[in-house]
């Protein structure tokens, strides 16, 4: 393992070397920005533009939160049921596994045809999209909760209550925030689709819009904020989960002997 | 069969005592489970009875049921016949303080040393309910003396997986201990650890039990062990699993390592060890 402030460099500067890359071939080959714009183009873009992109940001991210919010709870509540009971747990199984088979876009023109377009599908595929990995991730935590620390608790006399709180949750915690990191980005790809598809607002609309006007810069400017926004919420997924599971991920040469 | 009936009978007898003092009575438990082809009889016809504050020690070759008997007490498993009493009652018709300690690590992770040692504290009546109430520092003041008289003090706050496997082992007696249980369950505690601190813990085992003086069932396949620790010493043969055999180790106590060299202990050990070996081969010439 080699120093990780090398490590970050080192993958800053690839990450700057693939722009660059990308700066020279299209200066090099005298690529038509409507084809592929430079990345100096997507900057000006994103920056002249920005001040429009930021309600359709907003609204991305608000659909993208709720959506995500409530995919976690209900994913939560549904994965604490079917994993507490093995007997559950095996015949909810292959429905939970085909039910999130489904690929989520195609469910965006049912939720258009109930709903009609506008934020309810998009919230609703944000949801339908992060409830899954929560569910699958928080029944495997609990299904699989060591017998031996349920017995300790059943030779205590714990109600079913009690052994659920002390330990089943707290054991599938580390699963729940691995989950959190997918389920976020997943709601957030399936926010931007069901705008894409279906409604006036939204980053995904403006990408839809832009691209049917031939901006492709802008198409691209928007591109980069969705991935910028994809990082944060990643980002912060992953740092509640080095708060709350630091358990989970402990290292070697920690240990007293 | 691997003893006589009249010479199992005679070894059965036990000096009369009053009701009162039995801790834990068997009558004739029975626990069958179902196996791929048909049932499995894990422990028959098991009759014993544990006075307060005796400390006793099932040994026997593995598979024979020892580990079973602590299960049916602590009600993780029901007996499939007969009856357990626990001071006097039939087992699950009221709460008995029971402290346990398994093979496998059972610490939680995601607690420190200190609050695991404390869980029982938050689970069994009537601490829980004083623990709701935020009366905490009493009880912290308990954890911390327990962990002091195991020489934990300075790792308390420190997380089970940062431990090493005596100290761990350690830290789970003192959660064994700290709600005052009546009786205290211990399977095969100290298997998994090297000589020298298996018998370093005998020690504090044996500090501890003088010190509050619980009733004490250990599970071991350790002999020295057993008849280190024990007042009495069951033993046990497999298939099915029933005890065939009882002896008393009526060293003084505090017992210090020195006993082990003595004949009276070596005479000790060499007859559990001849009782599980006959167990054994009997076992083996009937699957064969």
């Amino acid at each position: 393992m080699t120093h990780p402030l090398a490590t970050r460099l080192a993958s800053l500067a690839v990450m700057l070397g693939l722009f660059l890359a990308w700066e020279a071939f299209c200066r090099f080959f005298a690529i038509n920005p409507f084809v592929l714009p430079k990345p100096s183009e997507v900057v000006m873009a994103l920056i002249t533009r920005f001040p429009a992109l930021i309600p359709h940001a907003a609204q991305t991210m608000t659909t993208t939160m709720i959506g995500f919010l409530l995919g976690a709870t209900v994913g939560v509540f549904l994965g604490v049921v079917t994993g507490i009971s093995r007997v559950a747990y095996q015949i909810v199984s292959p429905l939970l596994v085909s039910l999130s088979s489904i690929p989520k876009v195609a469910l965006v023109p049912i939720f258009v045809m109930w709903f009609g377009a506008g934020s309810v599908p998009a919230v609703l595929t944000a949801f339908i999209s992060s409830v899954f990995p929560a569910v699958v991730n928080v029944a495997t935590g609990v299904a699989t909760t060591e017998p031996e620390l349920e017995h300790f608790m059943k030779a205590l006399q714990a109600s079913r209550g009690e052994i659920l709180w002390f330990v089943n949750l707290p054991r599938a915690l580390p699963y729940f925030f691995a989950s959190l990191k997918v389920a976020v980005t997943l709601a957030f790809v399936g926010t931007v689709i069901s705008e894409t598809v279906a409604s006036n607002r939204g980053i995904g609309n403006v990408i839809l819009l832009a691209a049917s006007n031939l901006d492709v810069s802008l198409v691209f400017a928007a591109l980069v904020l969705l991935s910028a926004l994809g990082i944060a919420l990643y980002a912060v997924a992953a740092i509640l989960e080095k708060r709350f599971t630091a358990w989970a991920h402990r290292r070697d040469g920690e240990v007293f002997v | 069969m691997p003893l006589s009936a009249p010479v199992a009978r005679a070894i059965r007898a036990v000096p009369a005592v009053s009701k009162q003092d039995v801790v834990v009575q068997f009558d004739n438990v029975r626990l069958d489970y179902a196996g791929k082809k048909k049932r499995i009889t894990a422990l028959d016809a098991s009759n014993f009875s544990i006075r307060r504050g005796e400390f006793v020690a099932f040994t026997g070759p593995s598979g024979c049921g020892k580990s079973t008997i602590l299960k049916l007490i602590s009600g993780i498993i029901a007996p499939s016949a007969g009856s357990i009493f626990i001071s006097g009652r039939e087992i699950g018709a009221m709460p008995v303080r029971i402290g346990i300690s398994f093979q496998n690590p059972t610490l939680l992770p995601w607690l420190t040393v200190r609050r695991n040692v404390m869980m029982p504290l938050r689970i069994v009546p009537p601490f829980k309910d004083e623990f709701r109430a935020k009366k905490n520092s009493e009880f912290l003041d308990r954890a911390n003396a327990l962990l002091a008289q195991v020489g934990l003090s300075k790792f308390a706050d420190h997380y089970p997986w940062q431990l090493s496997g005596g100290m761990m082992q350690r830290a789970w007696i003192c959660r064994a201990l700290i709600h005052d249980p009546t009786l205290l369950l211990l399977d095969e505690p100290f298997g998994a650890l090297d000589a020298f601190t298996r018998e370093e813990l005998w020690g504090i085992l044996q500090t501890l039990f003088i010190r509050h003086r619980p009733t004490v069932l250990l599970v071991t396949h350790d002999l020295n062990e057993a008849a280190f620790l024990a007042d009495r010493i069951f033993t046990m043969t497999p298939s099915p699993g029933c005890i065939s055999d009882e002896s008393a180790a009526n060293f003084a106590r505090p017992r210090n390592l020195d006993l082990m060299r003595t004949l009276e202990f070596t005479s000790l050990t060499f007859r559990l060890r001849d009782l599980i070996a006959d167990a054994h081969r009997n076992d083996r010439h009937e699957v064969v």
